[in-house]
């Protein structure tokens, strides 16, 4: 059965994915370049300006110290973006070696790793991450360790699997056929064909490793307070509820607004991708 | 019993079905025979309103009623009781969490909804026994993935044929199957017909169209361009697309070639997986300049013995031998000198080669094994294969099924073979496009002198293709000989089986 | 037989967790007396001697580990550090709280989830409730609570906002774990019954007349449910992560705090207990999971 040809036209952008990236890229400037979105001291405890509620001068109101809420929210990206991406991208390093290694081990090797792999996927990744600060001790490093470590299972099962498809593969067998030697011919076709995924489920793997930053560090396990991490922020926020909820409330949509973000640009990255297969 | 008069199907603005007319009375059968993307699926579809997209007719009259104005209610009312479907391949067809007597069950549940449940089983055993299924009651608590391709397919026409409908639409109801057991569900189709079906049969099949349609209407883009009695239009066609049809329906060598000095040799190869025997003392032998066809149904070995011979797997006995010399008992580093003279084609075109991969870079790497890659030398065989530099720049995702055969060609010849094995070379493609791969096979082994191993489960192609044949089966041959005297005077049972479907 | 094979499973999981949680609690740098002392504490070097050999710490490591094993298996989880007690105690007794309150969010999920599969149809009501899961999927847990909490606490006043034992307390808390995984099934559910609904047997299911509560019904809803089965793992993993951060959240007792004191008071005892109880619940379900699937898709039973 014959395939259509397919025509090269690029598919207009879905208006939701450009807004997704915008927020993304302010995101980013906000944790590189704070000063540049908010001229207020994230620090600057002014009593006398205590409990505000949201308005011009506090776009999201100030606490229980007069300290800008929304200030605290720009300087606390970077923390934020840093756990999240170092923790994925440490992740994805991880389970991208476990994963190929095994993919191109003999039977019985793969067959082992697998099985731990399945093993890791099998406990959900907060409390593993819950765990390993319970045995290293709490703190921002701590927290990148936790949740990479958490996070490695999934990155390295679909590694494997990517790499097991490839090593079956009928164009490794036809090169084989031509001539070309088989490891040659894998790792050729290997690490492309992985990468790929692996980009587009760590896109996605940022914002639930911000969220789960953000929740180790509300329970106290993160960076301690002054610091304007979110979790912390949040954290405060929580013992304002009755008088000021704006303090918790902002935080949180930021959190909620960044991780929608990124799964949305996840998809639309994985819908690209599919259509190339 | 069925009047379609100008239906038109519009699907994203394209008219996918564009003015078709046709009439069906009880007891006959009317074939609608076209190419993939001819819009034959879509009219099945459309009478039964199923379609995906918007049809309009000057008429439809499905059993005597207009069904132009039909919402889903009335529809429903119509589906499954005065008009069924047959769809291609069972395994997916019936639901394969459910048994098959519910399946079967499940028309008469919606439209006899007053019987007793064992009123209901008696129907289903007696629809499935109209099916020719045997063992009726036992199979019908079974799940379709545990019968057999041919029960499973009687089991899909049992369903729809459980609250008597008088007018069926079969749509490619035997392509999934093995030719052996097409025949049987034919015969029981041409049974169903003479005791009063309207059967409408959507293929793109010629020779099943042959042995079961009464009349046939070609269709092309839409449009029906021709119609009339089979035994007309099929010997004497009056569109060029009819005739184009026809003629890429392959014909039967009428010269040979003598096959020179043994180029290939299999002496007594045997290998199981496991438990199960794949291939038992097979020998056979290629000849300088000549195509040996291995022809067989779905576990027969064919493939087993493509790998073997080029040297992909080890047999578990016997040895194969290249130009005389030892070949299946080298080390794979020994082969690697000597894989140049022997080349595969395989019968995959889109798992071939990496999608993300340019057509260049595909060639280049083939290239690269023998000499210095040149822009010429790609060129030059983009030339033979019949493609041209506008293709370099392509990702193979891109190509047609045919273009990707093509470029698995050139591919294979960039090592200057001496000997291609094709493994169902043409099984994915279109007829049309099935005819010009293999007239390019055939040019092209003129040209080179090739030798060539074709192995194929359609004795037609292989009869097009061959000067010498083997049968197997099983795993083992079962006759062998020059593709002539094999086709004119078969001596094995299964041999004549094969020829007579 | 193959039951053995699925309990051998399950052994091997607690068995790997059990392993794991031992060892990293050994890999940990310092003594753990002092650490369970805590630094300000001056005891005499004798008293520390006392103590490790109170809890068999000056044994080789190999001895040590089998000792943990053999407790393990008559379900002796060890002497917290903190509390004084034994940990199985301290777990068995907390338990109960957290049980009761997973439950309900189960509970409160599946119906929303089902609900919103089953419902939901055409396109505007589609994208509109594929929005509202995708809101409730990428919301922090905790986040979610304090906006409970704002909002029907203190704003409206329909629940009460400190920790109670009444229904009416458990309600916030519920709803708060249950909506992340309301989000995720309902997303699982809805692409699986669109998916199922695409395929081959479905075409010859509505070419035999049948309509949508039927397709549904008897057809797609089963295919649909294998993929929110192996889901599974995943929601009980968010329920028991999440009932910590919610048990924080609304001050109520329970094994997570259980749990998050013993994180921030290096109680390992306390801390591995929970690993071991975690895994055997974990290694329960996935062996349940299995057994679900087969039951549902009879392609996966081997033939008898």
């Amino acid at each position: 059965m014959t395939v259509l040809v397919a025509r090269r036209t690029r598919r207009p952008r879905a208006p939701g994915v450009v807004l997704a990236g915008v927020f993304l890229v302010a995101l980013l400037v906000a944790a590189l370049f704070p000063g540049l979105v908010t001229p207020l001291d994230p620090l600057r405890a002014q009593v006398s300006d205590a409990l505000q509620g949201p308005g011009l001068e506090h776009p999201f109101g100030t606490d229980q110290s007069g300290r800008d809420v929304f200030a605290r929210v720009v300087h606390g990206a970077r923390y934020s973006l840093a756990v999240g991406f170092g923790a994925s991208l440490i992740a994805l390093l991880a389970g991208l070696v476990i994963g190929v290694v095994s993919g191109l081990s003999p039977k019985p090797v793969d067959t082992v790793i697998g099985r731990i792999i399945v093993i890791g996927m099998a406990f959900p990744e907060f409390l593993v991450a819950l765990l390993v600060i319970a045995i290293i001790g709490p703190g921002p490093s701590s927290l990148v360790a936790a949740i990479a470590l958490a996070a490695t299972p999934a990155y390295a099962r679909v590694a494997r699997s990517q790499t097991r498809v490839v090593v079956r593969a009928s164009y490794v067998t036809a090169a084989v056929s031509l001539g070309v030697p088989r490891w040659r011919s894998v790792l050729r076709h290997v690490l492309p064909n992985t990468l790929g995924p692996l980009l587009v489920m760590a896109t996605i793997g940022v914002g639930t490793a911000i969220v789960s930053a953000a929740g180790l560090s509300f329970l106290g396990l993160g960076p301690a307070a002054p610091t304007p991490e979110w979790g912390v922020i949040l954290s405060e926020g929580r013992n304002l509820l009755d008088r000021a909820p704006w303090v918790a409330l902002f935080p949180g949509l930021v959190i909620t607004a960044t991780v929608i973000s990124t799964s949305v640009v996840g998809r639309a990255l994985r819908g690209g991708a599919r259509a190339q297969r | 019993m069925l009047s379609v008069e100008n239906l038109v199907v519009t699907i994203g603005g394209v008219a996918v079905v564009d003015g078709v007319s046709f009439e069906l009375a009880p007891g006959e059968c009317l074939a609608l025979v076209g190419e993939s993307g001819s819009g034959k699926t879509m009219t099945a579809n459309a009478l039964l309103g199923l379609s995906p997209g918007a049809v309009t007719a000057d008429a439809l009259t499905i059993d005597g009623v207009d069904a132009r104005a039909f919402g889903e209610r009335d529809w429903r009312r119509v589906r499954g009781a005065a008009i069924a479907l047959v769809s291609q391949d069972a395994l997916v067809a019936l639901d394969p969490l459910r048994r098959v007597g519910r399946e079967v069950a499940e028309a008469l549940e919606v439209h006899e909804g007053s019987l007793s449940r064992a009123e209901v089983g008696e129907r289903v055993i007696r629809s499935l026994e109209i099916a020719a299924m045997p063992d009726a009651s036992a199979r019908a608590r079974q799940y379709p993935h545990e019968l057999s391709g041919g029960l499973r397919q009687r089991a899909l026409i049992a369903s729809a044929l459980v609250t008597g409908p008088r007018l069926v639409v079969a749509d490619e109801p035997t392509t999934a199957l093995d030719a052996t057991v097409q025949a049987q569900i034919l015969e029981l189709l041409g049974e169903l017909k003479a005791q009063g079906l309207g059967l409408l049969l959507i293929s793109h099949d010629l020779n099943l169209v042959a042995r079961l349609a009464d009349r046939v209407a070609v269709m092309r883009d839409g449009r029906i361009v021709e119609t009339g009695a089979v035994s007309e239009v099929l010997e004497h066609p009056t569109h060029a697309y009819t005739r184009q049809l026809l003629a890429a329906a392959p014909t039967p060598r009428v010269s040979f070639v003598d096959g020179g000095q043994t180029v290939l040799e299999a002496r007594g190869l045997r290998r199981s997986y496991g438990s199960t025997v794949a291939m038992d003392d097979v020998s056979l032998a290629l000849g300088a300049g000549e195509t040996l066809g291995i022809v067989g149904e779905s576990g027969s070995g064919k493939s087993t013995l493509a790998r073997l011979l080029l040297g992909l797997e080890r047999p578990d006995a016997g040895e194969v031998l290249l130009d005389g010399r030892p070949w299946s008992a080298l080390r794979e580093s020994q082969r690697r000198e000597r894989r140049d003279r022997i080349q595969l084609i395989d019968q995959d075109p889109f798992g071939a080669f990496d999608p993300r991969w340019s057509v260049e870079r595909i060639l280049a790497e083939s290239i690269a094994l023998s000499e210095k890659p040149t822009r010429q030398r790609t060129l030059e065989l983009l030339g033979q294969v019949g493609l041209g530099e506008a293709h370099l720049k392509r990702r193979a995702r891109e190509l047609s099924g045919g273009q990707r055969q093509r470029v698995a060609i050139a591919r294979a010849l960039a090592r200057r073979p001496a000997i291609l094995v094709c493994d169902e070379p043409v099984s994915a493609l279109d007829v049309s496009i099935q005819a010009q791969v293999l007239d390019l096979l055939e040019a092209l082994q003129r040209e080179l002198g090739l030798s060539m191993v074709f192995i194929s489960h359609d004795l037609g192609v292989i009869a097009r293709m061959s000067d010498r044949i083997v049968v197997m089966k099983d795993g083992a041959i079962v006759e062998h000989g020059s593709a002539s005297r094999v086709l004119r005077e078969p001596r094995h049972p299964f041999t004549r089986l094969l020829l007579e479907t | 037989m193959r039951l053995l094979g699925h309990l051998g499973g399950v052994l091997l999981i607690v068995w790997g967790a059990a392993t794991a949680g031992f060892l990293a609690l050994k890999l940990i740098p310092g003594d753990p007396v002092e650490v369970m002392l805590g630094v300000q504490a001056q005891v005499s070097e004798e008293t520390k001697e006392a103590i490790r050999r109170d809890w068999g710490l000056d044994q080789p490591v190999l001895v040590q580990y089998l000792q943990y094993l053999g407790r393990l298996v008559r379900g002796d989880l060890g002497q917290s550090y903190q509390l004084r007690q034994p940990v199985a105690e301290t777990i068995a007794s907390q338990a109960g709280a957290t049980l009761a309150l997973t439950g309900l969010a189960l509970l409160f999920a599946v119906v929303i989830a089902l609900a919103a599969a089953l419902f939901v149809r055409g396109r505007r009501w589609n994208s509109f409730v594929g929005l509202l899961e995708l809101v409730l999927v990428s919301s922090p847990t905790f986040w979610i609570g304090l906006v409970l909490i704002a909002v029907f606490g203190f704003g409206l006043h329909w629940f009460p906002v400190t920790n109670g034992s009444g229904f009416s307390a458990q309600v916030l808390p519920a709803v708060t774990l249950a909506l992340p995984i309301a989000g995720i099934l309902s997303q699982v559910l809805r692409q699986g019954l669109e998916a199922a609904a695409t395929q081959p047997f479905a075409l010859t299911a509505r070419a035999r007349g049948i309509g949508y509560a039927r397709l549904v019904g008897r057809h797609t809803l089963r295919h649909a449910a294998g993929d929110g089965i192996t889901l599974s793992g995943y929601i009980l993993g968010s329920l028991l992560g999440g009932a910590v951060l919610v048990e924080t959240v609304f001050g109520r007792a329970g094994l997570g705090r259980v749990t998050l004191r013993a994180v921030i008071d290096r109680d390992l005892p306390v801390v591995l207990g929970m690993i071991v109880v975690v895994a055997v619940v974990f290694a329960i379900i996935n062996l349940l999971v299995d057994l679900a699937h087969e039951r549902l898709d009879p392609r996966l039973r081997v033939a008898s």
